[in-house]
C-alpha cells in the first residue's frame, strides 16, 4: 500500500519536476519519494538537483543525510548534517542525527556532544536524550547516562527504550536493583523482547535472585533460541552456583542452537581455563577463532591458554595475530610481555608491559609484572617503583609483596623487605586456605558447609563482600544456618 | 698441613699414561646407555596399585649408591612399593640390595637382610655409627627403619635400639653432623596426613575420570630431626631444634652450608607449600627463614610443588647455589647465592625456565657430566598422574629425561636433545642417585622408575675430560667426613664442593667428591676444610684417578 503511495507521489512529482524543472520543492519531495520506494539513485540525484537549485535548505540537507545514513554512507551523512547546520545551527534534529552519525563511527565524544547539543535547542526531544543516555552507557559513563535517560522518559515516557536503557545504566552502574523495575516496566507491554528479559535476568544474578534470574534468561532464551547472550549468562550463574555441569551443558545447548556463536566458545574455555584444563579451553577458544577470526578476542584468549599449557612459541603468535586486530588492549600486552618474560627476552616483555601500564593504569598485574622484568634486567629501582605501583593498587597481592620484599632486600633495605615478607606470609596464607577451601568446593558443588567456611575465611580477612557471596549461594541451597549467618553480616555491611 | 703429591705414587706411573692420553682429548659428545639388563640390574618397581589411585602410588621409590661391602665398587639400593588393597599378583615386594661385582650386579637382597617388605619410600646412607663401614636409614609409608651395617655383608635393624620411631609418610632423608660434635645426626622429611583408609575420589567429575588428588587435598606434617648421641641411639629433637615449626609437605632434603659459617643448613623442598630453609646456629639448633632467604618461594612468590634438590656452587664464586625440581607447568628452580644470606631465583635468567615447564622432575643433582669443572644439571621427570593424557594431551605419564649443560656464563642450556640414547626414552623417573658406578672417572645414574623397571644410565666412553676423584675419610669421627668443604684449583680455576651424599629425591649418592678439570691433568692444590675444624692443603696432584684424603693432609690414590 505504502509502495503504491510512494510509487504513485514519484509518479506525480516526476511529473511536476518535468514541468517545473527549476521547483526545488518539489525536487526535495520526489528525493524522499524514491528515497521510501528504495530508488536509491534516483532519490540521491533529485536530493542534489534540489540543494543545488536552493542550497539554503536545512531539512532537506537532514534528509539527504539520512538518505546517506540508511545507507550506512556515515562519512557522507556527516557532510550532509553539516552543511543543515550552516544554514540552521539551531536545527536540533541535525545536531541529533550529526551524533548518531558519529557514533555508528565509533567517535563516540563527538557524538555524545551533539546529542546534548540537541537537547539545548530542543528541550523536548526525548530522541536526542535517548541518545545521549545510549552513548554514554557506551563510553561506560553509567551515572550521567542515568541522567539522560531520565530525562528521555520524562520527555517521553510511552517510549519503552527509555526505561529499557534507563535499566541498562543502572545495571552498568552496579545499581541492579534499581534497574529491575525499569526492565519490568518494558515487559509489563512488551512481554516478548528477549534481550529484556536476558538483562532483567542478569539483574537478578547480580543481585542473587537465582531463581528469578535463571526464569528470565530461560525465557529470554526461549523467545530467541539462537542468541548466544541467554546462554552465557545461564552457564555464568551456574557457575556462581557450582553446577560446572550444567554450565557446560548449556553451553553445549547454545553451540547446537547456534553453531556460529563465537561468544559461546570463548565462554566455554573461560569455565576450562578456570578449572586449569588449559587443553579444553583452546579447543573451544580456538572455534571462537574460526568462527570470527577478525576479531582479537578469540585469539587473544588462544595466546593465553597456550602461555598457560607453556606452549610459548604458539603462544606468541596467536598474541600476535590478536595484536594485529588490536594493537592497543592491555590484557593482550600483559600476556605478551608474559610470554616474553618466560622466554627469557626481559628487555621486550619491558617494552611491552610498559604499552600495557600506559593503555590501562590501574591494572596491579601489568605493574607487578613490568616489576619483574625490571627485575629480571637487575633495575632494582625501577622494580621497586612498578611494584609500590601495584601495591598501591591492591596491597594484598601476595606476588607483589614478594617482589617488593625481593627488591628490598636487593637495595640493601632488609628492615622494609622483612615486613614485607610478614605481609606476605599473612597474605599468602589467606590465598592459601582460600585456594584449599576452593578446589574442594569444585569437588563437592554442593556443600554448603564448604561454602560456609569460606564465608568465615573471607570475612577474616575482610572480604566481606565475598564472603557475602559464598554465603548467599548456600542459602539458595537451602542452608538456614547460611541464611543466619547471612543476616549478621549484612548487618556488618551496613554498619561498614 | 701443606703437601706435595705430584708422581709420588710411581708404581702407578703406567695407569697415569694412560689417563694422561685421555686427558689430551678434548671434550666429545657425551652419551648414556641403559645398562641395567646387561648388567643384572633387574629391579622393577611395583607401586603396589590397582584403579583405587591410593596417593601413595605416585610417590615412586628411590635408591642409594654405596659401598656397602668397602671393596671400593658402588653398589645399588631398591626401595620397593608394596601391595595396597586390590593388588592381587603374585610376588613378594621386598627392598633390593645389588652387589656390584664388576661387570654384572648380583641381588643380594637375601643375605644382606635388607629385603624389608614395608612400603619403602626414600634412604639416606651413612656411617652413623663411626664404624667404618655404611649404614641406612629407610623411608617408608609406615615406620621407618635404621639399619646398622654389620660390616659382614649384613645389616641389622637398628631402628628400636636407636630410639627412631617414624611411623608417619616419610620421604627423603639425611646423615649430617648438626653440632659438629663427631656423629651422623639426621633429619627426616614427612610429607601428609594420608591413610589408605581415606582414600578421596579427584579427578573430573563430568568426565567420570578418576585421577590423583593433588597434595592440596592432604594435611601437610612436619619433618622430623634426631640427634645422634655417640652411643647408637639418637634422641627427637625435632621440637627442641625448631625443625617441627616448619610444618611443610616435605619431599626432598639436603643439607648444606648456605651461609658459609661453618655449619650445615638443611633445606627441604615441599610440595605446593613453602619450601623450608633451616638456618643452623651452630649448635643443631635451627631457625626457619626460607622467606627471607628467597628460597621459599619462586620469583613470583609463589610455592611451588618441590620434589628433588641439589646444591652446587655452579657460577664457582665460592657459594653454594640450590636447584629444585617443580611440577609441569612450573618451571624447576634456580636459586644463585646472593652471598649475603640471600639467595635469587635466576631460572629464567639461566636458560632453565622454558625447557623445564613441559615435564615434571623428580630425581636431580648437579653434576659436571663432560668434566669441563662447571657443574651440570640432571633431571628424571615422570607425570605423577598416571593418565595425564585424559587430562591434558600435552603432557605424558612418561617422559625424558633431560640435562643442561653449565655454559660457564651462569647459563645453562637444553642438551637433551643432542645427547639422545637413554635420555630420550620415556619413563616415570623419581628416585635418581649419582656416582661413578664403573670407576671410570665420570658420572653414572640409577634411576628408579615409578611402577617400572629401574634404569642405570652408563656415561660411555672414556671421560671426557681430565678429573680427579676424592674420598673424603674422618679420623675417629664423622667417618663420612660429610660437611667437609673442598677446593680445587687448577690452571687458575678453583671449584668448590661438600661432601654429602644426600641430596636428589629419596635418594642417596656416591659420597666420593669428582672434579672436573677440563684439559688441565694436575691439581695445583686441593684444600679441605675438615668439619668441626682444621684445614689441609695437598699440592700438585696429578689428575684422573681416585684418592683418599685424611685428616692432616694424608693422601693416597685409591687402587681401582
Amino acid at each position: 500500500m505504502e509502495q503504491d503511495l510512494n510509487g504513485r507521489a514519484s509518479e506525480l512529482l516526476s511529473e511536476i519536476v518535468t514541468d517545473e524543472p527549476e521547483n526545488f520543492v518539489a525536487w526535495a519531495g520526489l528525493g524522499k519519494a524514491y528515497d521510501r520506494s528504495g530508488n536509491i539513485m534516483g532519490a540521491s540525484e533529485a536530493y542534489r538537483k534540489s540543494l543545488s537549485l536552493k542550497p539554503n535548505q536545512p531539512d532537506v540537507w537532514v534528509s539527504f543525510g539520512n538518505f546517506y545514513f540508511r545507507g550506512k554512507s556515515y562519512q557522507q551523512s556527516v557532510s550532509a548534517y553539516q552543511s543543515a547546520l550552516k544554514y540552521d545551527p539551531e536545527n536540533a534534529k541535525a545536531q541529533n542525527n550529526l551524533g548518531s552519525a558519529y557514533m555508528e563511527m565509533g567517535e563516540l565524544e563527538k557524538a555524545a556532544s551533539h546529542f546534548s547539543t540537541a537537547t539545548k535547542f530542543d528541550g523536548g526531544y526525548a530522541l536526542a536524550y535517548r541518545n545521549a543516555g545510549d552513548v554514554n552507557i557506551r563510553l561506560g559513563n553509567f551515572s550521567k547516562a542515568i541522567e539522560w535517560l531520565g530525562k528521555a522518559t520524562e520527555a517521553d515516557p510511552e517510549n519503552l527504550f527509555g526505561w529499557y536503557w534507563l535499566g541498562r545504566a543502572y545495571v552498568g552502574a552496579g545499581q541492579p536493583k534499581t534497574a529491575i523495575p525499569h526492565f519490568l516496566r518494558v515487559l509489563t507491554r512488551r512481554p516478548e523482547l528477549p534481550q529484556v528479559h536476558h538483562d532483567l535476568g542478569e539483574a537478578y544474578f547480580l543481585i542473587r535472585d537465582y531463581e528469578k534470574a535463571m526464569e528470565h534468561v530461560k525465557t529470554g532464551m526461549r523467545i530467541n533460541p539462537t542468541g548466544p547472550k541467554s546462554y552465557v549468562t545461564l552457564s555464568r550463574i551456574y557457575i556462581h552456583l557450582g553446577r560446572q555441569r550444567d554450565a557446560l551443558a548449556i553451553l553445549e545447548k547454545g553451540t547446537e542452537a547456534n553453531p556460529s556463536a563465537a561468544a559461546i566458545y570463548i565462554e566455554m574455555g573461560d569455565i576450562h581455563k578456570s578449572g586449569s584444563r588449559h587443553n579444553d579451553a583452546l579447543r573451544a577458544y580456538t572455534r571462537a577463532v574460526a568462527l570470527e577470526p577478525e576479531r582479537w578476542f578469540g585469539n587473544y584468549k588462544r595466546g593465553v591458554a597456550l602461555y598457560y599449557l607453556s606452549q610459548l612459541e604458539q603462544a606468541e603468535t596467536a598474541l600476535n595475530e590478536a595484536s594485529k586486530l588490536n594493537p592497543s588492549a592491555a590484557p593482550l600486552k600483559l600476556f605478551q610481555g608474559l610470554v616474553t618474560l618466560a622466554q627469557n627476552r626481559p628487555e621486550e616483555a619491558r617494552i611491552v608491559l610498559k604499552e600495557a601500564s600506559q593503555l590501562e593504569v590501574n591494572n596491579p598485574d601489568i605493574w607487578f609484572h613490568l616489576g619483574q622484568a625490571n627485575q629480571r634486567l637487575g633495575d632494582w629501582n625501577r622494580a621497586k617503583d612498578s611494584f609500590e605501583k601495584a601495591y598501591d593498587l591492591n596491597p594484598r597481592k601476595s606476588e607483589v609483596l614478594y617482589g617488593l620484599s625481593e627488591v628490598n632486600k636487593k637495595l640493601g633495605d632488609r628492615e622494609k623487605a622483612r615486613e614485607y615478607n610478614r605481609l606476605f606470609k599473612d597474605v599468602s596464607q589467606f590465598e592459601e586456605e582460600q585456594n584449599v577451601l576452593e578446589k574442594k568446593l569444585s569437588g563437592k558443588p554442593n556443600s554448603t558447609e564448604l561454602r560456609r567456611d569460606l564465608a568465615t575465611l573471607l570475612e577474616k580477612n575482610g572480604a566481606l563482600e565475598e564472603a557475602m557471596e559464598y554465603l548467599r549461594q548456600a542459602v539458595y541451597l537451602g542452608d538456614e544456618e547460611a541464611s543466619t549467618e547471612m543476616d549478621r553480616l549484612e548487618k556488618l555491611l551496613v554498619r561498614r | 698441613m701443606r703437601r706435595s703429591f705430584l708422581f709420588s705414587c710411581k708404581k702407578e706411573k703406567r695407569i697415569w699414561s694412560l689417563f694422561l692420553l685421555i686427558g689430551t682429548l678434548s671434550a666429545q659428545n657425551i652419551s648414556f646407555k641403559d645398562m641395567a639388563a646387561e648388567m643384572g640390574l633387574n629391579f622393577v618397581h611395583d607401586h603396589g596399585g590397582t584403579d583405587q589411585k591410593f596417593y601413595v602410588e605416585t610417590m615412586g621409590s628411590g635408591c642409594a649408591i654405596l659401598d656397602y661391602d668397602d671393596d671400593g665398587d658402588l653398589d645399588i639400593f631398591f626401595l620397593q612399593g608394596a601391595p595396597l588393597p586390590g593388588w592381587k599378583k603374585k610376588t613378594t615386594l621386598r627392598n633390593q640390595l645389588f652387589r656390584n661385582d664388576g661387570d654384572q650386579f648380583t641381588d643380594v637382597t637375601g643375605e644382606s637382610g635388607l629385603g624389608d617388605t614395608s612400603y619403602g619410600i626414600g634412604c639416606a646412607a651413612a656411617d652413623y655409627d663411626n664404624d667404618g663401614d655404611t649404614d641406612l636409614y629407610v623411608t617408608n609409608f609406615g615406620p621407618d627403619i635404621l639399619y646398622r651395617n654389620e660390616g659382614d655383608g649384613t645389616f641389622a635393624d637398628a631402628s628400636y635400639a636407636a630410639g627412631i620411631s617414624n611411623p608417619l609418610w616419610s620421604a627423603s632423608a639425611a646423615f649430617f653432623d648438626a653440632d659438629n660434635d663427631g656423629w651422623l645426626d639426621l633429619f627426616v622429611t614427612n610429607y601428609v596426613e594420608y591413610s589408605l583408609e581415606k582414600n578421596p575420589w579427584c579427578g573430573d567429575q563430568r568426565k567420570d575420570q578418576r585421577a590423583y588428588c593433588d597434595p592440596d587435598v592432604f594435611m601437610g606434617i612436619s619433618d622430623v630431626f634426631y640427634h645422634n648421641n655417640g652411643d647408637g641411639t639418637f634422641s627427637d629433637m625435632s621440637e627442641k631444634s625448631n625443625v617441627m615449626k616448619g610444618k611443610g609437605k616435605g619431599l626432598g632434603v639436603i643439607p648444606a652450608d648456605f651461609d658459609n659459617d661453618g655449619d650445615m643448613d638443611v633445606y627441604v623442598a615441599n610440595d605446593k607449600v613453602m619450601n623450608n630453609l633451616f638456618i643452623n646456629d651452630g649448635t643443631g639448633i635451627f631457625k626457619e627463614d626460607a622467606l627471607f632467604a628467597g628460597v621459599g618461594f619462586n620469583e613470583n612468590g609463589q610455592a611451588e610443588a618441590g620434589m628433588g634438590v641439589d646444591f652446587a656452587d655452579y657460577n664457582r664464586d665460592g657459594w653454594l647455589d640450590l636447584f629444585v625440581t617443580n611440577f609441569s607447568g612450573e618451571s624447576n628452580t634456580l636459586y644463585r647465592n646472593d652471598k649475603n644470606g640471600f639467595l635469587t631465583d635466576v631460572t629464567f635468567a639461566a636458560g632453565l625456565g622454558q625447557p623445564s615447564l613441559e615435564v615434571l622432575g623428580f630425581g636431580t643433582n648437579f653434576v659436571d657430566l663432560d668434566l669441563d669443572g662447571w657443574e651440570d644439571i640432571f633431571v628424571a621427570n615422570g607425570h605423577v598422574i598416571d593418565n595425564i593424557e585424559l587430562f591434558n594431551p600435552d603432557y605424558t605419564h612418561a617422559q625424558r629425561k633431560q640435562v643442561f649443560m653449565n655454559r660457564g656464563d651462569g647459563t645453562f642450556i637444553d642438551k637433551t636433545s643432542e645427547i639422545g640414547g637413554a635420555l630420550q626414552e620415556p619413563q616415570v623417573g623419581r628416585g635418581a642417585a649419582f656416582g661413578d658406578i664403573d670407576n671410570d672417572g665420570d658420572i653414572d645414574i640409577v634411576i628408579s622408575n615409578n611402577n617400572g623397571q629401574a634404569s642405570l644410565l652408563i656415561n660411555e666412553g672414556p671421560p671426557k675430560n681430565n678429573w680427579i676423584g676424592l674420598l673424603l675419610e674422618g679420623r675417629l669421627y664423622n667417618l663420612d667426613a660429610i660437611g667437609a668443604r673442598v677446593t680445587v684449583t687448577s690452571g687458575g680455576n678453583s671449584q668448590i664442593a661438600t661432601v654429602n651424599p644426600s641430596a636428589s629425591y629419596l635418594a642417596s649418592n656416591d659420597k666420593r667428591l669428582q672434579f672436573g678439570l677440563g684439559s688441565q691433568t694436575v691439581v695445583n692444590e686441593i684444600s679441605i676444610q675438615w668439619p668441626g675444624g682444621g684445614v689441609d692443603r695437598i699440592e700438585n696432584i696429578e689428575g684422573n684417578r681416585y684418592y683418599l684424603i685424611q685428616p692432616g693432609g694424608k693422601i693416597s690414590a685409591i687402587q681401582q
